[in-house]
Order: C-alpha cells, then sequence, then structure tokens
C-alpha cells in the first residue's frame, strides 16, 4: 500500500532488512525426501514411502494399459482417420465443404486477433518449458521400457489380447528413442541455460513466447498432413500410395497460414487501435455465429419479391416495408420517450405516439399485411378497443408526475400488448418485433436521459429490428445445399451449434428467472421458484423428447418450425433452471450493504440490480458457471436419442456399422477417441475460464 | 450555528415529528422529534443499541418509519417511491463498512450514481469526481480497485461518492468505527473540512473529540429517545440527565 505523501508529514526510514536464511541447496534427493517420503519419525516415512509406491504402481499399469492398447496393430486407429469427416459434418454435401472451411476460418482470424488483443499468452520461463518437455520426454520414455512384448492389462488376466506382440515395437520404437532423446536434450540445454544466466548474473530467466508452442504445432501438423501415410485398410484404398487426401491437408494448410498471418497484422492494428479492435472483435464474436450458420453453412435461397415487396407481394409485407414501419415509427417513439428535459407532456405525447399510431392506422381503408394481423376481430371493434386502450394509456400518463414515470406507464401498457400478440394469428416476426419494442421503451428510463443514452436506444432500436427482420428471413428460406440427411447439420457441427445456442439462450433466461426468485412482487417469486423446480425436476431427455414432438402444441398458432429448434429451445429451457440457480446463489452472497449504498446515492431498483448487483453476483458463481457449461457440452451427446445425429452417435453406432470390414466393431478405439476428444475442449476450456477469473479477480476485496 | 439561533424564517433542512419505528415487537424509535437547519452539524450519541443508526437510516429511508412524519428538504418521506428517490438524490450517506461497490474503480464509484442518475456525461462525472478526489486527498488512488486501499482511504472514497450526487444533507453512520486507530484522522479531517464549507450534517459517531471540536448540537440516545440534547459545552460539561451523565463517566 502506497502512503499518499502529503507535504508536512513525517516518513520515518524503514530500518534495513537482513537476507533471509540460505535455503538447503536443492537436488533430487530432497525433492523426494520432501514430497514422496515426506515425515518427521520414522514410522511416518515408511507410510508415506508405503503409499508413494502403491501409487506409482497403479500409475504405471494404466500407462501400460493405455500404451498397448494403443499401439498395438490390431487396434484399427484408421476408423477414426479415415471418418474424420463423418464424425465433423456428418452428411454435409462434399461440393459445398468450402463453406465449412469458410466457417472455421472466420473463428480461426478472430481467434487469432482475439489472442493478439487481450495479450494471452505472454511468456513463460524457459526453465518451466523445459521441464514440461522433460516431463513429456520421461514418460514417453517409460512407456517405451514397459510395452515391450507386455499384453494390454492391468492386472489379472489380459484385457485385451494383443495379437502378435512381437510385430510391435520395431516399427514404433523410434518414436519412444525420439521421446527419451527429446528429455535428455532439454534437461541438459535446461541447465546449460540456467547456468548461462547465473553466470552473467541475469536476475531473470530468459523468457520463451507461448504462443509459439501453438505455432509450432500447427507447422508440425501441416507437415504431418503432406507426409503421413494412413495404415492400410482392406478393400476400397490404394495399399501403397495412402496419403491424407489433399481435400483435407490443403484447406488445413492454408488454414494455419492465414491464422498466422491474421495474428500477425493484428498486431499493427493493436497498437493503432487498442480499444477499437476490441470493441470490434466482441461485436464480430457475436455477429460471426448467426453468419455462419444461417449465411455460410445453411446456403439460404433468397426470394427477393418477399424481401424488396415487388410482384405479388405488396411493399408492406415485404421486410424491407416491414423494416422501414417498425424501424421509423418504434425509433421515432423511443426518441421522444427518452427526452432528457422532458416532462409530464412529454410522456403524454410518448402514449399518444404509441398507440394512436396503432388506433390511426386501423382506419386506413385498406390495412397491409402485418396490420390487418393485429386486428382479429374486425373493423370497428378493433377500432374502439384501440381507442379504448389509448385512453387508458393517456389517463395513466396524465396522472403521473415526472418523465420517468411517464414512460413506465407507456412501458407497462406497451409489454401488456406485446404479450397479447403471442396469442393472436400473426407472422411469427410481428410478434417479435412488438415484444422486443415494448422492452426497449421500459428500459428508455433507466438507459435514456443522456444525450448518448437517447441516441444509444434509438439506434438500438433501429439495430434489433433489422436483426430480426434478416434473420428471420434467412431463417425461414429453403436452404440450397442437397444433404441427404434429415438436416443440413450433423456430427461435431451440430453439437457445436447444440452447445453455443444452448447456453447463450439460456443465460438471460436464467439471470431473469433468478431476479425473479428475489422480487419482492410475490407473483414473479411464484413463477419463477415453479418454473426452476418444475424444469429442475424432470429429466433432459423427457426435456429433448418435449422439444422435438410436443413444443409445436404448446405455441401459439402460425408458429411452426425444425425439430433441431424445438431441440435448441429444449435444452435453453433445461439449462436456464440451471442457470437461476447458479447465479441466486451469487446474488445471495453479495451482502446487504451493497443494495443500500446503492439505494442511498439515489439508483433506482433496475440499476442498482443491473450496474451494482448482478456484476457482483455473476463473478461470485464463475466456477460454477462454468462447470455448468461443461455439462452442457457433454449433455448434448444426448440428442442422438431422438434421431438427431451428433458426434458420438456417429462415433458408437455409425462408424461400427460400416460396411468395410475394416471398421466393423470398432466401438472401443471410437469410444477412446471420443473420450480425448470431448477432454480436450472441456479441458481448454476450464483453462480460458480459469484466466478469465484471474483476470476478474483483480477487483476482489 | 446551535438550535435556538435558528433563523426565524428558514425551513428547517430535516424536520422529525414523533417518529417510531419497530423491528417486530422491539421498539427501536420512541416519539423522536428533532429539526435539523440547512448548514447544522447535529452529532448523535448513545450506547449501542439506542437507535442511533435506525434513526439516520429512516431519514433516507433505508428503514420506513411506522409512525409520526419525516420531512427532508420540503419533502415529506412517505410510501411514494417519487418521494423516495427525490429525498435520497438530495441525501448523502456514508456507512460504517464504507460499501464501496468492490467489481469498480475508485473512480467510477464516485461517477456512477452522477451519470445514471443525474444524466451528467462521463466525461463531466468523471471530472467532477476528480475534483472530489481531490478534495478527499487521493486523486492518486482513481484507477485502482477498493480492495487496494486502506480503510481509511476507503471511508475518504465512500465520502466522495456521497458528494458526488451534490446533496444537501450528509449522513454518517459510525463513519469511523471499522477504522484502525491510525485512519480515524484523515477521515474526521475531512468531515471538519466538509462541515466548514457549511455541510447539513448528521453524524453518528462515537468519537467524543470530534463532537466537541465540530458540533453545532448532540443528541444523546438511549432506548429510542433524546433523552439530551444541547450544544458540546452544555452537554460535556453540564449534563442534565443521570443517564446521560454515567454515559459520560463510562466513556471519558
Amino acid at each position: 500500500m502506497d502512503e499518499e505523501r502529503r507535504p508536512g508529514r513525517v516518513f520515518l526510514e524503514p530500518p534495513s532488512s537482513a537476507p533471509p536464511p540460505e535455503p538447503p541447496p536443492a537436488g533430487p534427493w530432497r525433492w523426494m525426501r520432501e514430497n514422496l517420503f515426506s515425515g518427521e519419525t520414522w514410522p511416518k516415512i515408511a507410510g508415506n514411502g508405503i503409499l508413494t509406491l502403491a501409487f506409482l504402481l497403479i500409475g504405471l499399469n494404466l500407462l501400460r494399459f493405455v500404451t498397448t492398447y494403443t499401439f498395438d496393430p490390431a487396434r484399427k486407429w484408421s476408423a477414426v482417420t479415415y471418418n474424420m469427416k463423418l464424425l465433423m459434418v456428418q452428411a454435409f454435401p462434399g461440393d459445398d465443404m468450402i463453406r465449412i472451411w469458410t466457417s472455421i476460418g472466420i473463428v480461426a482470424v478472430l481467434a487469432a486477433w482475439s489472442l493478439r488483443s487481450w495479450e494471452v499468452g505472454g511468456s513463460m520461463p524457459l526453465g518451466r518449458l523445459l521441464s514440461m518437455l522433460r516431463s513429456a520426454g520421461a514418460i514417453l520414455a517409460v512407456m517405451a521400457v514397459m510395452h515391450h512384448g507386455a499384453e494390454a492389462r492391468v492386472w489379472g488376466p489380459p484385457l485385451l489380447q494383443v495379437d502378435n506382440p512381437a510385430d510391435w515395437g520395431g516399427s514404433r520404437l523410434w518414436i519412444f528413442l525420439a521421446a527419451s532423446a527429446v528429455a535428455a536434450a532439454a534437461h541438459l540445454w535446461g541447465r546449460r541455460v540456467r547456468e548461462a544466466s547465473r553466470l552473467s548474473g541475469g536476475e531473470s530467466e530468459p523468457a520463451f513466447p507461448v504462443l509459439l508452442l501453438p505455432a509450432a504445432a500447427m507447422a508440425v501438423i501441416a507437415v504431418v498432413l503432406w507426409t503421413a501415410r494412413l495404415p492400410v485398410v482392406d478393400g476400397q484404398f490404394d495399399e501403397t500410395t495412402a496419403r491424407i487426401a489433399a481435400t483435407t491437408a490443403r484447406p488445413w494448410t492454408i488454414l494455419f497460414a492465414v491464422t498466422i498471418a491474421a495474428y500477425l497484422l493484428a498486431v499493427p492494428l493493436q497498437n493503432r487501435f487498442p480499444v477499437g479492435l476490441r470493441r470490434f472483435l466482441r461485436i464480430a464474436w457475436i455477429f460471426s455465429y448467426p453468419v455462419i450458420v444461417m449465411v455460410i453453412q445453411r446456403k439460404p435461397v433468397l426470394e427477393w419479391a418477399d424481401i424488396l415487396g415487388f410482384g405479388q407481394v405488396s411493399f408492406f409485407a415485404s421486410d424491407l416495408g416491414t423494416l422501414l414501419v417498425f424501424g421509423v415509427l418504434g425509433g421515432a417513439a423511443l426518441w421522444i420517450v427518452s427526452l432528457p428535459r422532458s416532462k409530464k407532456e412529454v410522456g403524454a405525447a410518448a402514449g399518444g405516439i404509441g398507440f394512436c399510431l396503432v388506433g390511426g392506422a386501423l382506419l386506413i381503408g385498406d390495412p397491409p399485411a402485418w396490420l390487418a394481423a393485429l386486428l382479429p376481430l374486425g373493423g370497428l371493434t378493433d377500432v374502439l378497443l384501440a381507442a379504448a386502450l389509448t385512453t387508458v394509456m393517456m389517463l395513466g400518463v396524465w396522472r403521473v408526475a415526472d418523465r420517468v414515470e411517464a414512460v413506465r406507464v407507456v412501458g407497462t401498457c406497451l409489454a401488456v400488448a406485446a404479450a397479447a400478440v403471442w396469442a393472436l394469428p400473426m407472422p411469427f416476426l410481428y410478434r417479435a418485433l412488438v415484444t422486443a419494442f415494448a422492452l426497449l421503451v421500459m428500459g428508455a428510463p433507466t438507459f435514456g436521459g443522456t444525450p448518448a443514452g437517447r441516441r444509444n436506444l434509438t439506434v438500438g432500436w433501429a439495430i434489433v429490428a433489422a436483426l430480426l427482420v434478416v434473420s428471420f428471413r434467412l431463417g425461414v428460406a429453403e436452404t440450397g445445399l442437397e444433404y441427404q440427411s434429415t438436416t443440413f447439420l450433423g456430427g461435431f457441427n451440430l453439437t457445436i451449434l447444440l452447445t453455443i445456442t444452448g447456453i447463450a439462450l439460456s443465460f438471460p433466461l436464467g439471470v431473469l428467472l433468478a431476479l425473479g426468485r428475489n422480487s419482492s412482487l410475490s407473483i414473479f417469486r411464484l413463477v419463477c421458484t415453479g418454473y426452476i423446480e418444475l424444469v429442475r425436476s424432470v429429466p433432459l431427455i423427457t426435456w429433448l423428447f418435449f422439444g422435438a414432438s410436443m413444443l409445436v402444441a404448446f405455441l401459439p398458432q402460425g408458429v411452426e418450425f425444425d425439430e433441431l429448434v424445438g431441440v435448441i429451445g429444449a435444452l435453453a429451457i433445461f439449462s436456464s433452471a440451471y442457470v437461476a440457480v447458479n447465479i441466486q446463489g451469487g446474488l445471495q452472497a453479495v451482502g446487504k450493504g451493497q443494495y443500500e449504498a446503492a439505494q442511498a446515492v439515489g439508483l433506482s431498483t433496475v440499476q442498482s440490480t443491473s450496474l451494482v448487483i448482478l456484476p457482483q453476483a455473476i463473478r461470485t458463481v464463475i466456477p460454477a458457471l462454468v462447470s455448468h457449461i461443461i455439462v452442457s457440452f457433454k449433455d448434448t451427446s444426448l440428442v442422438a436419442i431422438i434421431g438427431l445425429t451428433d458426434v458420438l452417435l456417429i462415433a458408437r453406432s455409425a462408424i461400427p456399422q460400416q460396411s468395410n470390414p475394416s471398421f466393423q466393431g470398432t466401438i472401443t478405439q471410437m469410444m477412446f477417441f471420443m473420450a480425448l476428444f470431448y477432454w480436450i475442449f472441456t479441458y481448454a476450456f476450464s483453462k480460458m475460464s480459469r484466466r478469465y477469473e484471474r483476470n476478474v479477480g483483480l477487483g476482489e476485496r | 450555528m446551535t438550535a435556538d439561533a435558528a433563523p426565524a424564517n428558514g425551513t428547517p433542512a430535516i424536520i422529525c415529528e414523533n417518529v417510531g419505528k419497530w423491528f417486530g415487537d422491539f421498539q427501536a424509535l420512541r416519539e423522536v422529534t428533532v429539526s435539523i437547519d440547512p448548514g447544522e452539524v447535529v452529532v448523535v450519541i448513545g450506547p449501542s443499541g439506542s437507535g442511533k443508526s435506525t434513526f439516520i437510516r429512516c431519514i433516507n429511508h433505508l428503514e420506513a418509519h411506522q409512525q409520526g412524519r419525516i420531512v427532508v428538504d420540503g419533502i415529506e418521506l412517505t410510501n411514494d417511491l417519487r418521494n423516495i428517490d427525490a429525498i435520497r438524490r438530495e441525501v448523502g450517506m456514508v456507512f460504517q463498512q464504507f460499501n464501496l461497490f468492490p467489481h469498480l474503480t475508485v473512480l467510477d464509484n464516485i461517477s456512477l450514481a452522477p451519470i445514471w442518475v443525474r444524466n451528467q456525461t462521463r466525461a463531466e462525472a468523471e471530472e467532477a469526481a476528480m475534483g472530489l478526489l481531490e478534495r478527499v486527498g487521493i486523486p492518486e488512488q482513481a484507477d485502482k480497485f477498493p480492495g487496494q486501499l486502506s480503510g481509511g482511504q476507503q471511508q475518504r472514497v465512500a465520502i466522495a461518492r456521497a458528494l458526488a450526487m451534490n446533496p444537501k444533507v450528509m449522513l454518517f453512520d459510525e463513519p469511523t468505527s471499522a477504522l484502525d486507530p491510525e485512519m480515524i484522522k484523515e477521515v474526521l479531517d475531512v468531515m471538519k473540512e466538509l462541515a466548514g464549507t457549511g455541510m447539513t450534517m448528521i453524524v453518528v459517531t462515537h468519537e467524543m473529540g470530534f463532537a466537541r471540536e465540530v458540533a453545532d448540537r448532540v443528541l444523546f440516545f438511549d432506548y429510542g429517545s433524546i433523552v439530551e440534547e444541547g450544544t458540546p459545552e452544555h452537554f460535556f460539561t453540564d449534563p442534565q440527565h443521570d443517564r446521560t451523565k454515567l454515559f459520560l463517566d463510562q466513556i471519558l
């Protein structure tokens, strides 16, 4: 803590401190004594030593089992390598594979820029890298010693019979020898480097940029892709030149080059626009997702007559007309309700605008389709209804004192109207637009006010409206892909889509549920608690069946969608209950003093919740949320039960049942591979979240 | 300015009439009646559990009173949310446990409410916040998080945060009770400076030196009611009530 220095204050010189006592010299014996055979008395040392040896034996046995199993020539790993495309994208048409590569490319470029922009990686001490290399090399060397002539077993009878122990060794022995050599070299080099830095009197060890590791890995993979020969597979493949196909090797090589180039390009960009690049990347990540799924991978066939409104379609029923009407009228209304200096009359004007628009438009002789949809009863009844509603709002607005209250009344009335449109037979898009508009008006008192807030609110509405219109058009358009399956998505592609969409939808829902459960309005508490308890007490698989086949029956007329959308909805419903419970735990951890301090400086309930309470609550429960995300990622494999072909279904049943005799019955290998595959993603994710926790932990007390 | 020298025509900053408050069956405030003028510094003392904190927490409606009337700056405190919001905008509060927002930097802590409640632009609010940090003597800590500051520095940030809303009245709820003895002085110095500028202040404290030096009036609370009130000289040298004498004997 640095003390502030004011003139006139006397600071005493701190006494000089003596150096700490010299520690005993480090070395392997001391390390073993302290870590493997620790203890002060002989019985204790013997006890700990026995435990160490016992667990060492168990570990070595497991290692031997994995080694012998993995490297047995009878293992048909070719079932993995030859079917990689099937696992990743299932039946995605080969002619359109460029779409998949483009998707990966977009993600890779964004990832490279983000790594640079958020300064991930940095450098690690060279000693740590060398010790990692040494450990990896040593483990491989131990495996080399153990594998020869061994059977695949842990204890007792062989678990899996190695077909021909004599085969094994020869061809693969060089891998282990190389590993041992790497270990030894790393060890020697590390000692020399440390000696040299000690001699030169340098305080810190030489550092090594961490990101060179993935770059080197990419280079190695590229070389392997072009040079390695695949294991020979009976029948279908050319036995002499079974190289990895250029259709795989070439795109990957290009992708690696693009990724590295993107990272290098980001260096000057980051120096020039440090804040701008981050803002761009945040938006780009959000937009990349719908663009990849809806535009690139789906290849929508767009009907321009429907979009621009010519031919059979009237302009107001087209996408452009809808966007103009909703965007301009809604923008004008928001612009007025968020006026900073306004009083009672502005609130009244806002009430007028919102509903006189509807009331007035009803009188137009030939209403366009979207307006006709608003008129379920037809003619005079509607006009009377709209007039009555407008009157109620005007009266409500007139009675309240200031702008904030007036806007809240307007927002609440609009929210009720928005809820009502879900019961009317009308296109899905109009329902969504009306609901989004009502939510923005309700948020106007909190987020409007300043000129900047006002502009953000109005521009925000224009963007939301445009996004809704565009994404609905892309969502309902037919796909131009000629796939031979139930959906154009499959394999790992489907797994990722389900995970990201399910999580992205469940987070806002979960936050709202958690807040509702703590609400002072008992109807909110009842509904939210009921929802959470109901959803949590029913198995996920039940929700998946519900989403796939029954959900449509519960939705308003005119809402129909693909089985996939129902499944995503079911995942989001299920996941949101768990998110809500986690966040509620975080809310309870925020002290009462924080609510009081936020109220005492004059923040409203919505403001203190969104600016003070929620940010702290979410930070507290990041570890729980991360483990929830990991669980959700793994749980997507359950969709196989309702017939969607995710990556696990392909690995567990499609490949082992293929007609090629080489791949038949390879289920054990496939499961080993899938375990590794899931592990890579979940481990990477938990590493990332730990980094994030460290960063936000800065502000914690 | 003392209570008996109140201006004849000025409206009091705070009026309490017969204020009563219960926690369950326990009566925390009994018919508290007091009137505080603009610019007056009132120190509230009394044994723990005597209702001092409850009293000032009622003034900005962190606790709701159940009986009597509280009028702040001409606005009566009722259950009407608009009145509560209006009063909270005019009344700043400093807590015993600081209650800074741990996820925001010092500068953001201070500028949060001016931006969101007073609708100032970020630049305006941050400039004002820097000015306040200069005033409480820690401008160099602006970009740190509360957790990185000492207790005394945190409490000074809390005072700056309350001042950022330009309040007419400042409430202090035992502002030095959670501090190390070394840091009490730096906080009291800031409070003295504030009293010198003519701010209306109600201070719940156990710092008798501060009460003697700065207060215009001292209120002594016991069992939820005001047992004795008067100028500091009167209160410390010539207490009338036995309960006050006993209390002063124990702490002085």
